[in-house]
Parts: structure tokens; C-alpha cells; sequence
């Protein structure tokens, strides 16, 4: 059990490294045995060497969250907060795009992926996250200049 | 699978449906065997009995949902909604929720989940409190709302 507080600052404190582009600070949030669907729908993952690959993707791509309001479920564990991001199209935007998950740009270069998410955290013994779940489908993600 | 305009209108409309305080029309959007937890942590609702007593006292509180803005999943089935919720009755108290609900095959919610904490909701119109006081402050005047549960329809 962990109290309301420390999870809103956890999920604060993530975004704030994602923006800093610090995946080795990102990593020392997670649980060993973690496990994590970007977006849900889509694969679950699990282990800390996928979970740094994805991390790494999207830091590549310069990712930008501003969250919003967190809220904590009365359960111990849970923590969640809506995001606003946006993120270059490149690398990624194509991999999306390839999946169904967005148009295609014109001229991809320069361009921006836009997105609303939800975060959902599952935190643990010890503080850490053992489970990332990101809710958002292709309604919630666009492409702008 | 509902598309994706579907699946946020679900959410939508069950803001409006509470709003309006029409409890047999929120049942309608639940499966019979609908699982729903006010608040994750709390033991959870099974099946539509149970569920309508629950609606029906938040109606009796005078609930009003405010929606921001759904996000949807990849699986056509699942919806996540930040929400703030108002209660006036037997005193105001103001959550900040984010909602999540799951669809069946059937276009119905069989799961849905309000998580929300203590430090998720304020008392009155006040300064805000914080530390012990606002904790006292909450857990009392929920535990009002617990007690005041079916006393308008009570003779």
C-alpha cells in the first residue's frame, strides 16, 4: 500500500523524466517482473529491457507530456492522470501509421504527432510501478504541422 | 466492437443520464452482470440491483458529472474519462474522478471503475483544507452520505 500522495507524485515525476528524456530515471521507477500495453488494445509487454526499448523510442522522438490532474484510487495501488502530448513524427509516426493507428503525412519530416492518454499505473512494494497501461486509440492521436 | 465515436459517446451519455437523474435509463446502459466499482477499493457492485440502489442514492445526493475528454483503447471496448463529480446532498462535496469503462460484444458496460481518492475530493465552498483536517473533513461527511442512503424514501 502506498498513500495517495506518493502515487500522484510517482506519475508526476514520470512525465517529468520522460520530458527530460532520462530512461535510466524512468527504469528506477519500475518493478523488475513489470508489464505494460501502449496503447491498451495493442500487445502487452513485460520485462525492464522492452520497457527501456519503448522509452527509448519515444524519448528518440522527443516526446512532450503536460499531464493534468492525477487521481488515486482507494485501493493502494492504483494511480492515474490525463495526458496531453505531442512527439515528432518521426521515428515512430510510420510504425503507427503501418498498424492502422494514423494517416500517413504528406511530407512526414518536421511534422508532429499530437495525443490524449490516460495513464494508468499499478504501484507495488517498495514504491515501484509493476504495471503501465496507456489508454488512447485513434481518435486521441492526429499529426500536425 | 463499438467504433471509437461509440464508445465515447457511452461515456458521454452516461454523464448526461445521471445528470438528468432518470435512473432506470443509466440501468440501460449496464449489462445484467455489470461489475462496478465507486470507488476502485471499495468492495465492488455485481449486477443491476445492487447497481440501481447505488445510482439511485447518488441521485438522491443530487450528483452532477462534468465529462473532459474520453480517450479510447485499441480494442474497441474500453473507455477512460476524467470527470468531476458533484454531490449537494447531505453537503457538497466535489470528487475528481477519472472513470473507466469496458463494453461487451452486446454494446453494454460490464465493467466500469471511478477511481478516486481522499485527496481526489474537497468539502463545500470553503478554503480548501489539507493534511489531517481535510482527511477528517472527507471521511466524515462520506460517512454522512452513507448514512442519509435511503432516508428520502423512507416513510
Amino acid at each position: 500500500m502506498i498513500d495517495e500522495r506518493s502515487r500522484k507524485k510517482l506519475i508526476l515525476e514520470h512525465s517529468r523524466r520522460m520530458n527530460a528524456a532520462d530512461v535510466d530515471g524512468l527504469l528506477e521507477l519500475y518493478a523488475d517482473e513489470v508489464c505494460f500495453e501502449d496503447p491498451v488494445g495493442s500487445d502487452r509487454r513485460s520485462g525492464r529491457d522492452a520497457l527501456r526499448a519503448h522509452f527509448e523510442e519515444l524519448v528518440a522522438a522527443e516526446i512532450e507530456e503536460v499531464p493534468g490532474q492525477p487521481v488515486a484510487g482507494q485501493d493502494g495501488v492504483h494511480v492515474l492522470v490525463p495526458v496531453t502530448a505531442t512527439m515528432n513524427y518521426l521515428p515512430l509516426g510510420p510504425v503507427f501509421a503501418g498498424r492502422g493507428w494514423l494517416t500517413e503525412p504528406a511530407s512526414p519530416e518536421n511534422k508532429r504527432i499530437t495525443w490524449d492518454y490516460v495513464v494508468m499505473m499499478r504501484a507495488g512494494a517498495g514504491g515501484l510501478i509493476q504495471e503501465l497501461q496507456m489508454f488512447w486509440g485513434r481518435s486521441d492521436i492526429g499529426v500536425a504541422d | 466492437m463499438a467504433d471509437e465515436a461509440a464508445l465515447k459517446k457511452m461515456a458521454l451519455e452516461y454523464a448526461a443520464r445521471m445528470n438528468a437523474g432518470d435512473v432506470e435509463a443509466v440501468l440501460e446502459l449496464f449489462s445484467d452482470d455489470i461489475l462496478f466499482e465507486d470507488p476502485v477499493g471499495a468492495p465492488p457492485l455485481v449486477g443491476k440491483d445492487a447497481l440501481r440502489e447505488h445510482i439511485a442514492w447518488s441521485i438522491e445526493c443530487q450528483v452532477h458529472e462534468t465529462p473532459g475528454r474520453p480517450v479510447t483503447s485499441m480494442d474497441g471496448r474500453r473507455v477512460a474519462v476524467p470527470t468531476t463529480v458533484t454531490v449537494r446532498s447531505p453537503t457538497k462535496l466535489t470528487f475528481s474522478i477519472i472513470g473507466v469503462i469496458e463494453l461487451g460484444d452486446d454494446g453494454l458496460v460490464h465493467h466500469a471503475q471511478a477511481f478516486w481518492g481522499i485527496t481526489d475530493t474537497t468539502v463545500g465552498d470553503g478554503p480548501e483544507l489539507t493534511g489531517v483536517a481535510h482527511f477528517m473533513a472527507v471521511t466524515q461527511n462520506l460517512a454522512q452520505m452513507v448514512n442519509a442512503k435511503g432516508s428520502s424514501s423512507r416513510t
